[in-house]
C-alpha cells in the first residue's frame, strides 16, 4: 500500500500531528482522509472566510473593536427596561473555573456532584426569594420563560387564551406572542390606569373567562410601578380556573411581596450576577407551585442519597424532558443557562438577604432622587405615573426628541429611551446603585436643553 | 489512567455542606453604595411578609465553597469527554478573554446603535461567515440554543405555509427514528404532528420514507450526519422527494463538526439549517448552557426570520431594522447570546476556514480510527460504512451492559453517552473531536477495551458519591433545601 | 426469567388481564416492569373513562423512561388501584397481585378475548425478544 497522505495543517487547537494522522490512516488501511468523505455527493467551495490568524493578532483587532463601543460602566446609563447591577469579582472568578465552565450537562452524577449541588443551591435560593416551591435549573431568558409559561398553562388547563394585564415589557410581550403562535394560543392585552400606571383590573376581569389559560402581570411593571393588586388578580384567575403568572425583578424581591405571597402559580424573571453583554447570554428564572412540577419545563436537580446514605444530587424528573418524552415533553429545552444559574447562586450567597435588601433600598432611593431632580425641570412631568416606583419610571413633557438624543450623545450619557403607551408617549428612565449625583446632573442638563416650553 | 476526584467530606453523610448549612446568621451584609435620596419606606401592602431563608456567609467561605464544588466536577479542561453528538472540543481561552472585555461585556442592549458599532460589526461578520458555511442566504443569531433554533425553524415553516394557505393540511413533520428528542419536541411546540421515519441499515428507509411524502408534509428534519455517525448517502434523493411534495428540508446542525468547511447544507437540499455554536464552534458548555443556535435559511424563507435584523446603512454603519410584516416576531429579548456569538467569532477568526476544515477532517479520522480499534471487541453496527465524527458501538458481544461499562469508566474519566440511539442495543455513542491527541485517544480506547474484559462488579469509589438512588429522587422529589427541612423559623 | 402466571391472558404490549364475574383487572407483566425499571409514577385513568382495545389507557414512568399502558379490552373503568399512587414500587414487586392498575367493565369481551394471548403464547413472544 502506498504511504498514506496525511494532512499537514497544524494548529494549537488540533490534537493530531501529521505523523499521528499517518498512523491512523495506516491502521484504517486507507491512503487519505478523503476516502472517509467519499459518501458525500457534493463538494462545496467556500469564499470570503478568514485565514487562520495568531491569537495576538485576533486579540489586538478585537480589543480595538471593543474600544469603539461605549460601555455602561464608563458612561452614565439611564436606560430603563433592562437592568444592570454591579457584578462582584468573586462571581466572575467562580464562573471561570474550568470544571464548571467547560463541563457538559451533569447527566453523569457521580462525577458532577459539585455542579449539581451548585444548581440545587441556585434552585433553593430562587425558591426562597420567589416564595414558590420549585425552580428549574434555568431557562434562556425572562421572555422565553414567559413564552414557555404560556405553553405550560395551556397544557395544564387545556385552554387557549393568555391574558396580559397592565404595562408589560414590549420585547417580552413580543416573545410571548411568538411562542403563542407555536401552540395557536391567543394573547389579549389589557391596559393600565392612566394616572397610576397600575394594571387596570376591571378591564382584565372583563376579559377573564373560561377560555383563559393564564393571566400574566409584571411587578414592577414596564413603567416601574409596583402592582398593588396582584393578590386580587390571582384570586380572580383561580376562581375561573386559570393560572396566574407573575413577572418579577429578582433584587426587588428582597423588599416587595414575592410571587408566592401574591398567589402566583408560575413566576418568571431574570437572573443576577451576570454582565449585560449586549443582552445575552442571560438567565430566565422559572418557578412554580409544587402541584405543577410535573408540567414544568426545563431540567431540575433533586437531592437524594447514595448507597451508603451519603447525600448526593441528580437531575431528576427527567421523564418530563425531550430526551425521554420527545413530542410529549414539557419543552424542547436542552441547553439552558446553567453557568449563569451558578453565577446567580454565587451572587446571592455573597449578598445574603440583608445585602439584597440594602441594594434594593439603594435602588429605591436612587429612583426617588432621580425622579425628584427631573421634576425640577420646568415642563417635565416626573414621574408620569403616580403608582409606587422602583428602578424605572416614565417622564413626560414637551421634549424635542432629536435635541434630547443629541444632548445625551454629546455628554456621553446612555439613554433614556422614548416609549409609547396608551394615551401618550414619554421617556423610560432606569436607575441602579451605580448612578451618582453628577450623572443625574448631566441628565437634567440634557432635559433642560430639550424642553420646548 | 487513574483519576481521583477531590472530595471534601464534612461528615459521613455530607460532602460539601449546602450554603444554608454555612449560614453565619448574625453576619452583616457587604456594603453597597448609599442611596442618593435618603430612606424610602415601602408601603405595607406592597412589602414582603416573610423573610427568605438566604444564608449570610463571609466572602472567603463563599469562595471556598464554590471552589470545592468545582473540584467535584469535570470539564473538557480536565480530560477527554467523548459524549456523542455533543462535540466537547477545546474551549479556547482567548474567546473568554475577548468576551470579558468591558467594551463588549458592559454593553446595555437598549443602547443606541451609534454607541455599539464595534459589537454590531462582530454580529454582521459572524452572520456572513455562518451564511457562507451553510450555503444559505439569510440568518438569525437570536436563538439561545440548538433547540430554540429548531423551534424557530419550525415557526418559519409554519408562517411560510400559513401565508401560502396550506397550513391547514400541512401539519406533519417527518423525523428519522434515530433523531434527538429535541427535534420531536420542537416540532410539537410549533403545533406540528410528528411522524417518525424508520431506518434501515443505519440510514433512512427509502420506501417507508417515500410512502410518507405527501402534501400533508410540512418538513423533514434531519441531523446530518445522523446520530449513528453515518452520512445519509441518499440525502439528495430525500431532498428532492420532500420538495416534490411541497415540503421544506430542515437541517439539525448538532453534528456539523463533520461537515464544516467540507460541504454546505444548502447544497444537500436543505432550506433551513441551525448550527450549535457551543458544539461546532467551541463555545463552552457551562454545565448545561448557555449556547447559541443560529438559524440560516434560503432566500424564499428570509422574510420570516425573527426581527430585528441587522442592516448596513448608506454611510456604512450598522443598524437594527424592526420592519417586517412576515416575520415570526422576536424569539427572545435583545439580539442573541452576544457573549456566545463573540466567542464563536473569535474562534472562526483564529482557526480560519482552513482550520475549521481541518477540524472536520481530523474529527472524522479520529472517529473512524477509534471505531476500527474498538470493533475488535465491541460491535460496530453497519460496519461496512465509514463513520463521520462520531460512532456508536454496542457492548453486547462483551456480555457486559453499556451501563456497567460507563460506570467503570467513571473511575478514570468521563464516560461516553449510553443507550442512545435506541436503535442499537447496549449502545455507547462516542465522539472524540479534533482536540484530542493520539495518545489520549489511544488511552481512552485501551480503557474501553480493558473494561470489556474486566470484572465490573465493583462500583465507583473514587468519585464523590457511590451509586445514587435516582428512583427515590424521582418518587420523592426534594428540589430545594426547604424540601430538606431548612425552613425559616 | 419472567413470571407468566396461568389463569390470566396477555397482550402483545405486555399487559395482563384477569376476567372475573364480569369485571376485568388489568396490570403490566413482570417482563414489562423489569424493562421499565423502578416505577416512579403511574398516571391512572379516571373512573368512568371509556377505553378502547389496544389503545393507550394511561402511562407509567420509571425515572428514565415513560411507557404507554394499552387497554387489553374495550370497556369502562370502574376502579383504579389507590395503592399504586401511594407506593408505585408495588407494580415492580407484585405486578400480578397488589400491583394491579385498574379494573374495567368490558364491552366486547367474547370477541376481544380471542385476540389476547394465552400464557404459553406470551412466553413465546417474550422469548423472541432480547433477554427475557
Amino acid at each position: 500500500m502506498p504511504e498514506p497522505e496525511a494532512d499537514s495543517f497544524s494548529h494549537p487547537y488540533l490534537g493530531l500531528t501529521p505523523e499521528d494522522r499517518r498512523e491512523m490512516l495506516r491502521e484504517l488501511g486507507i491512503s487519505s482522509v478523503d476516502e472517509l468523505f467519499s459518501d458525500i455527493p457534493v463538494k462545496s467551495e467556500f469564499h470570503g472566510l478568514p485565514k487562520p490568524a495568531s491569537e495576538a493578532e485576533v486579540y489586538r483587532e478585537l480589543f480595538n473593536l471593543s474600544l469603539e463601543n461605549s460601555n455602561c460602566m464608563e458612561h452614565p446609563c439611564f436606560l430603563g427596561g433592562h437592568h444592570i447591577h454591579y457584578v462582584p469579582a468573586v462571581v466572575q472568578k467562580i464562573a471561570e473555573r474550568s470544571e464548571f465552565l467547560t463541563s457538559y450537562t451533569p447527566y453523569q452524577p457521580e462525577i458532577s456532584q459539585g455542579l449539581l449541588q451548585a444548581l440545587f443551591e441556585y434552585q433553593s435560593l430562587m425558591a426562597e426569594l420567589t416564595a414558590l416551591d420549585v425552580v428549574n435549573a434555568s431557562h434562556y431568558t425572562y421572555g422565553t420563560s414567559l413564552g414557555e409559561a404560556a405553553h405550560m398553562a395551556h397544557r395544564v388547563t387545556g385552554r387557549g387564551k393568555i391574558l396580559v394585564c397592565g404595562a408589560v415589557n414590549p420585547e417580552r410581550l413580543e416573545v410571548l406572542k411568538t411562542y403563542a403562535f407555536g401552540r395557536d394560543l391567543s394573547v389579549v392585552e389589557c391596559g393600565h390606569d392612566g394616572e397610576s400606571g397600575e394594571a387596570n383590573l376591571e378591564e382584565t376581569l372583563s376579559e377573564l373567562d373560561s377560555d383563559t389559560a393564564m393571566v400574566y402581570a409584571e411587578s414592577p411593571n414596564y413603567f416601574g410601578v409596583v402592582e398593588p393588586r396582584l393578590g386580587e388578580l390571582a384570586e380572580e384567575a383561580h376562581r375561573r380556573g386559570s393560572l396566574f403568572c407573575q413577572g418579577f425583578d429578582t433584587i426587588s424581591l428582597a423588599i416587595f411581596k414575592p410571587p408566592g405571597e401574591v398567589g402566583a402559580d408560575i413566576a418568571v424573571g431574570e437572573g443576577v450576577g451576570a454582565y449585560p453583554s449586549y443582552g445575552g447570554p442571560t438567565l430566565g428564572v422559572f418557578a412554580v407551585r409544587r402541584e405543577y412540577v410535573r408540567s414544568m419545563p426545563g431540567r431540575v436537580v433533586g437531592a437524594t442519597v447514595d448507597r451508603s446514605g451519603r447525600r448526593g444530587f441528580v437531575i431528576t424528573l427527567q421523564t418530563r424532558e425531550q430526551h425521554i418524552r420527545k413530542e410529549k415533553a414539557t419543552s424542547n429545552i436542552t441547553t439552558n443557562s446553567a453557568i449563569l444559574a451558578l453565577q446567580s447562586a454565587v451572587y446571592i450567597a455573597l449578598m445574603g438577604y440583608e445585602g439584597l435588601k440594602r441594594l434594593a433600598h439603594t435602588v429605591l432611593s436612587n429612583t426617588k432622587y432621580t425622579q425628584q431632580r427631573i421634576s425640577e425641570v420646568e415642563g417635565v412631568v416626573s414621574p408620569r405615573f403616580k403608582g409606587f416606583s422602583y428602578q424605572d419610571f416614565v417622564v413626560e413633557g414637551n421634549i424635542n426628541a432629536s435635541v434630547f438624543k443629541q444632548s445625551l450623545r454629546s455628554r456621553g450619557v446612555l439613554g433614556p429611551k422614548q416609549i409609547n403607551y396608551r394615551g401618550g408617549a414619554g421617556w423610560l428612565v432606569g436607575v441602579n446603585e451605580l448612578i451618582t449625583p453628577e450623572h443625574v446632573d448631566l441628565l437634567v442638563e440634557c432635559l433642560k436643553e430639550s424642553v420646548e416650553v | 489512567m487513574k483519576y481521583r476526584q477531590a472530595v471534601y467530606q464534612h461528615s459521613d453523610k455530607v460532602n460539601e455542606p449546602l450554603l444554608v448549612e454555612l449560614d453565619q446568621q448574625s453576619r452583616l451584609p457587604p456594603p453597597v453604595p448609599d442611596g442618593l435620596g435618603g430612606g424610602v419606606e415601602v408601603p405595607a401592602h406592597l412589602a414582603r411578609m416573610r423573610s427568605p431563608r438566604l444564608p449570610a456567609i463571609s466572602e472567603l467561605s463563599v469562595v471556598r465553597h464554590f471552589v470545592r464544588l468545582s473540584q467535584m466536577s469535570f470539564g473538557v479542561d480536565n480530560g477527554s469527554y467523548p459524549l456523542g453528538s455533543c462535540t466537547m472540543k477545546y474551549n479556547p481561552k482567548i474567546d473568554d478573554v475577548v468576551a470579558g472585555l468591558p467594551g463588549f461585556s458592559m454593553l446595555h442592549p437598549a443602547q443606541d446603535e451609534s454607541s455599539v458599532q464595534g459589537a454590531l460589526r462582530v454580529i454582521w461578520e459572524l452572520q456572513l461567515f455562518l451564511i457562507e458555511l451553510t450555503g444559505m442566504d439569510a440568518i438569525t443569531l437570536q436563538p439561545a440554543a440548538g433547540s430554540q433554533g429548531e423551534f424557530v425553524g419550525m415557526l418559519v415553516a409554519k408562517a411560510y405555509f400559513k401565508e401560502m394557505g396550506e397550513l391547514d393540511k400541512r401539519r406533519r413533520v417527518l423525523i428519522p427514528e434515530t433523531a434527538h428528542g429535541s427535534n420531536f419536541a420542537s416540532a410539537a411546540m410549533a403545533g406540528f404532528e410528528v411522524v417518525p421515519v424508520p431506518m434501515r441499515d443505519g440510514e433512512v428507509d427509502m420506501p417507508s420514507f417515500r410512502a410518507l411524502c405527501d402534501d400533508k408534509v410540512a418538513a423533514f428534519m434531519a441531523t446530518v450526519p445522523n446520530t449513528l455517525g453515518l452520512f445519509e448517502q441518499r440525502i439528495l434523493e430525500i431532498s428532492d422527494a420532500v420538495h416534490a411534495c411541497g415540503g421544506l428540508m430542515y437541517f439539525d446542525g448538532a453534528n456539523m463538526n463533520a461537515l464544516i468547511g467540507v460541504v454546505k447544507p444548502a447544497q444537500l437540499g436543505f432550506d433551513i439549517a441551525h448550527l450549535n455554536l457551543h458544539k461546532t464552534f467551541s463555545t463552552p458548555h457551562g454545565g448545561g448552557g448557555p449556547g447559541a443556535g443560529p438559524v440560516a435559511v434560503k432566500k424564499h424563507l428570509a422574510d420570516y426570520l425573527p426581527i430585528p435584523r441587522l442592516r448596513k446603512t448608506g454611510d456604512g454603519s450598522y443598524a437594527w431594522d424592526y420592519s417586517s410584516h412576515r416575520s415570526i416576531g422576536r424569539v427572545r429579548e435583545g439580539f442573541g447570546n452576544f457573549g456566545v456569538l463573540l466567542r464563536a467569532y473569535t474562534y472562526i477568526r483564529t482557526l480560519g476556514l482552513e482550520g475549521l476544515r481541518q477540524a472536520a477532517r481530523d474529527s472524522v479520522l479520529v472517529s473512524n480510527y477509534a471505531a476500527k480499534r474498538l470493533s475488535q471487541v465491541y460491535s460496530l453496527p453497519f460496519g461496512g460504512k465509514p463513520r463521520k465524527h462520531e460512532f456508536v458501538i454496542s457492548s453486547k458481544p462483551t456480555g457486559k451492559r453499556a451501563f456497567d461499562i460507563a460506570k467503570h469508566i467513571l473511575k478514570w474519566g468521563y464516560a461516553p453517552t449510553i443507550y442512545f440511539p435506541q436503535l442499537v442495543d447496549e449502545a455507547l455513542m462516542v465522539e472524540f473531536t479534533e482536540s484530542e491527541t493520539k495518545r489520549e485517544v489511544d488511552e481512552y480506547i485501551q480503557g474501553l477495551l480493558d473494561a470489556a474484559k474486566s470484572d465490573l462488579t465493583s462500583d465507583p469509589t473514587n468519585t464523590a458519591v457511590d451509586r445514587l438512588d435516582e428512583v427515590r429522587a424521582a418518587r420523592e422529589p426534594k428540589l430545594t433545601w426547604r424540601d430538606l427541612g431548612y425552613v425559616q423559623p | 426469567m419472567s413470571a407468566i402466571p396461568e389463569g390470566i391472558l396477555y397482550s402483545k404490549e405486555h399487559e395482563w388481564v384477569r376476567v372475573e364475574h364480569g369485571v376485568c383487572t388489568v396490570g403490566i407483566t413482570d417482563y414489562a416492569q423489569s424493562k421499565l425499571g423502578d416505577v416512579v409514577v403511574v398516571d391512572l385513568p379516571k373512573v368512568g373513562a371509556r377505553l378502547e382495545y389496544m389503545k393507550p389507557a394511561c402511562s407509567i414512568e420509571s425515572f428514565k423512561a415513560v411507557s404507554d399502558v394499552y387497554s387489553p379490552l374495550s370497556g369502562t373503568v370502574v376502579e383504579v388501584n389507590p395503592e399504586v399512587s401511594k407506593d408505585p414500587g408495588v407494580v415492580n414487586r407484585d405486578p400480578y397481585g397488589k400491583g394491579w392498575l385498574f379494573k374495567l367493565k368490558p364491552e366486547r369481551l367474547e370477541e376481544e378475548v380471542k385476540l389476547l394471548l394465552k400464557p404459553e403464547e406470551y412466553r413465546r413472544l417474550i422469548e423472541g425478544l432480547s433477554d427475557a
